[in-house]
């Protein structure tokens, strides 16, 4: 019976028939364990996204606690100190504000312009490919090297100087290709029928563009600006290297002020630099502030009085272990432009009576000032901020309405960093407060674009 | 017909002989020709704006470090194992500054990558519409904090931290920065990448979900892959905004340079250097102030590289539709 071929013939067909069926059964456990898989990465997805978004809260979470408490009016509207209780961000904010509204008005104008020429002008052709291309390559040039390109060019070779109008164009040109590219996208959003209608009427291109592109676009278009600026207002590196000052106690001056007013009414008038000194084995932090009974300047001329000049080891601020006591020595000044020479000459005295620091007059002052009667001074790097500390007027009178374009300037993530990077904690609540600042008008600026695009979306149909 | 045509003003009367229906253009669009071909030419010029920017660009960089170069050869700009400009003995070999930089890329890239990636394939294919709605632009808001904000975080927070962990690590060190870096470029990869798979058409998943397979393979052997050349240029536009980010690597890494590829190491990068210089009080025209300018040019020339990788990166793998 057993040798029978066809039992033998079923016997190995039941046994690969078991043999398969014992096969499909791991395909029931594919589908389970790929529903597994599926489960768990919908779960992993959750806890990034949870762990993502958690860094982003405990980043804001951590400069609360350490910032919000030092926020209030004085912390606003004191100038930066050496005294960390006393120290302010009056100047910084000022400055970012100020550098702004020229950033706004280089990128927007440009952006803009730009934006409507490639979408609605330009041609296919390679004139255009080329412009295409440039503008994503701009957009991935890291903000540093913009820093360097208006260091080089708008520093040095146009002359703008260290100012405000330098700083504001260098972050114009950072935020265009964002700004063109919101443009081009709000642009592209309309249908072509609504061109059509309007060309059909008899309207020029302009006229299209200017009473039915532009009003149907405007919001998308400010969202991208607003999504701009608000990275502008937190750039730090680009503003640092064109030599914006992380130490400044003046304000630019307002349209149309009394030259000598800023003098008369700033208590903390300071000169913002490492003056290098060749001489000197260690570098000092020189800073030049008036003494409390300040003269009375009256607007447009210029009296006599004492500054109170503090002198501190550099090497003290770079290491907390070194206690080199602040030297304060009080130099009676000149605020005449024939005085400014000898109160010099009264600084250098000064500084040859601090021990360690052999200061010349001569010596090491690396920036030439030149007043109105072509006397020549030699001094610190921020002409400006030399010009009020001393009130050497370049001629009497009253400020332009720009001349605040030209003034020395710092901005708030520069006076967060220099907080951040000094040693000890006296000045980490200082450098949380601005941050706090800082993510305020960031965040602010973001949620205003989001509603904005939010609200666009919902409203417009076509 | 002519009676049914409205009565145009008395002087046209004469034009009107021939066709009734002929009407000379109104006056105003002739005033607005001459507008329009102002205009045309304002719009022209701050579209050419940009290039004027990439030539200011490359001519600054290329003009400031020629200096540079004069003094110092390449072999010794591209060998030297030390980077002293500073010093009474200066040397200038580069490399010390592309490591620190190659170094806290790497590390920001080995947080952002898979995290950007994973959320991105989350987003796209798993996550609800309206949560996807309201996460995306919340995730946004981590490269929309200020980077200085950041470096703060990194030094305050994260380096502490790190201590506990790693015994004997400085506060100085590339990992805090790193991965402090890594977290802000998320956003770069997971949006990017998100916009990328989520333009893959529906037809090529209803395939795949055709033949049986689940969501997570569909994700990562249809979508993705269909999706790779918009992904790839996300991870070039990160490597390059990691190559290029100053702030947090001046406050978190350090500013020594230093040829190191151990992440618990202090480094300086070029970017970190760059700052370095500038906060101090060189005058123009020295070649310690110079070598700012080369050193530029070396970021520059490294993150066009990235960018040209990911342009080469988008033909080569570009699938239409």
């Amino acid at each position: 019976m057993s040798a029978n071929p066809a039992v033998s013939a079923l016997e190995s067909l039941r046994e690969r028939l078991n043999r398969s069926a014992s096969a499909i059964r791991p395909i029931d456990q594919t589908i389970g364990r790929c529903r597994v898989a599926d489960r768990a990465f919908y779960v992993l997805g959750w806890l990034l996204l949870v762990l993502s978004l958690s860094v982003l809260a405990l980043l804001m979470w951590n400069l609360a606690s350490a910032g919000l408490s030092r926020i209030n009016w004085q912390f606003l509207t004191s100038f930066p100190s050496r005294n960390a209780a006393r120290a302010g961000i009056l100047s910084p904010w000022v400055g970012s504000l100020l550098v702004m509204l020229v950033t706004a008005s280089t990128a927007i104008p440009l952006g803009i312009g730009a934006g409507i020429f490639l979408e609605e002008y330009a041609k296919k052709n390679k004139f255009t490919t080329i412009i295409e291309v440039n503008i994503a390559n701009l957009a991935g040039v890291p903000s540093i090297i913009y820093g360097l390109m208006a260091l080089g060019l708008l520093v040095y070779t146009f002359e703008l100087g260290q100012s405000i109008l330098t700083g504001g164009i260098t972050l114009g040109f950072l935020i265009l290709p964002i700004v063109i590219v919101a443009t081009r996208e709000a642009l592209r959003a309309i249908p072509q029928a609504i061109r059509e209608a309007a060309y059909a009427l008899g309207a020029s291109r302009w006229q299209v563009i200017r009473q039915h592109l532009l009003p149907y676009s405007l919001g998308g278009i400010s969202t991208g600006v607003i999504i701009a600026l608000s990275r502008a207002i937190g750039e730090t590196a680009p503003l640092i290297t064109i030599g914006a000052l992380t130490f400044i106690a003046y304000l630019p001056p307002a349209p149309f002020q009394e030259r000598a007013w800023l003098f008369a009414e700033n208590a903390n008038i300071v000169i913002a630099a490492d003056v290098p000194i060749e001489s000197a084995p260690i570098d000092w932090d020189l800073s030049v502030s008036k003494s409390e009974d300040r003269p009375r300047v009256l607007p447009g001329s210029f009296s006599s009085g004492t500054i109170l000049l503090q002198v501190r080891p550099r090497e003290e601020r770079d290491n907390p272990d070194a206690q080199r006591p602040v030297v304060e020595r009080t130099v009676a000044i000149d605020l005449s432009p024939a005085g400014a020479e000898s109160t010099l000459r009264g600084f250098a005295a000064a500084l040859n009576s601090v021990e360690g620091v052999d200061a010349e007059i001569d010596v090491g002052w690396r920036l030439t000032l030149r007043s109105e009667d072509d006397q020549e001074f030699r001094f610190v790097r921020d002409p400006t901020g030399v010009l009020h500390a001393l009130g050497i007027p370049p001629g009497g009178g009253r400020h332009g309405p720009l001349a605040w374009l030209n003034s020395g300037f710092t901005v708030l993530p520069i006076q967060m960093f220099n907080w951040v990077s000094r040693p000890g904690t006296d000045f980490m609540a200082n450098a949380a407060a601005a941050g706090v600042i800082l993510m305020i008008a960031t965040l602010g600026m973001n949620a205003v674009a989001i509603v904005l695009r939010y609200r666009l979306r919902k409203r417009i149909k076509w | 017909m002519s009676a049914t045509v409205p009565e145009t003003r008395a002087d046209d009367s004469g034009d009107l002989k021939g066709s009734p229906l002929v009407r000379r253009p109104l006056p105003a669009f002739r005033v607005s020709r001459p507008t329009d071909r102002i205009v045309e030419v304002l719009l022209l010029f701050s579209a050419i704006f940009g290039v004027f920017i990439t030539t200011g660009i490359v001519f600054v960089l290329v003009k400031d470090s020629i200096p540079f170069f004069r003094e110092v050869s390449l072999v010794e700009f591209f060998t030297s194992r030390y980077w002293t400009p500073l010093f009474a003995d200066p040397k200038y070999g580069i490399m010390p500054l592309v490591t620190g930089t190659l170094m806290t890329t790497t590390i920001a890239l080995v947080v952002a990558m898979p995290i950007g990636t994973a959320l991105a394939i989350w987003l796209s294919e798993f996550a609800p519409a309206n949560v996807r709605e309201l996460v995306k632009p919340v995730l946004e808001l981590l490269s929309a904090v200020p980077t200085v904000v950041y470096g703060y975080f990194a030094i305050g927070f994260v380096a502490p931290l790190f201590q506990k962990i790693i015994p004997g690590l400085p506060t100085f060190n590339m990992l805090t920065a790193g991965v402090v870096m890594g977290f802000m470029i998320i956003p770069y990869v997971s949006s990017l990448s998100e916009d990328a798979m989520r333009a893959v058409p529906m037809l090529l998943r209803e395939g795949s979900y055709g033949m049986g397979a689940n969501r997570l393979t569909t994700a990562l052997r249809v979508v993705f892959p269909a999706a790779f050349s918009g992904i790839a240029a996300a991870y070039t536009l990160a490597i390059s905004r990691a190559v290029g980010e100053t702030m947090i690597v001046a406050i978190a890494a350090g500013q020594q340079p230093l040829l190191t590829f151990d992440p618990r190491d202090q480094a300086a990068t070029i970017t970190a250097y760059i700052v370095q210089v500038a906060l101090g009080d060189l005058p123009h025209g020295e070649i310690g102030y110079q070598s700012i300018f080369a050193a530029g040019l070396t970021l520059f020339v490294m993150t066009m590289c990235f960018n040209l990788l990911g342009i080469a990166l988008k033909r080569r793998f570009r699938e239409a539709y």
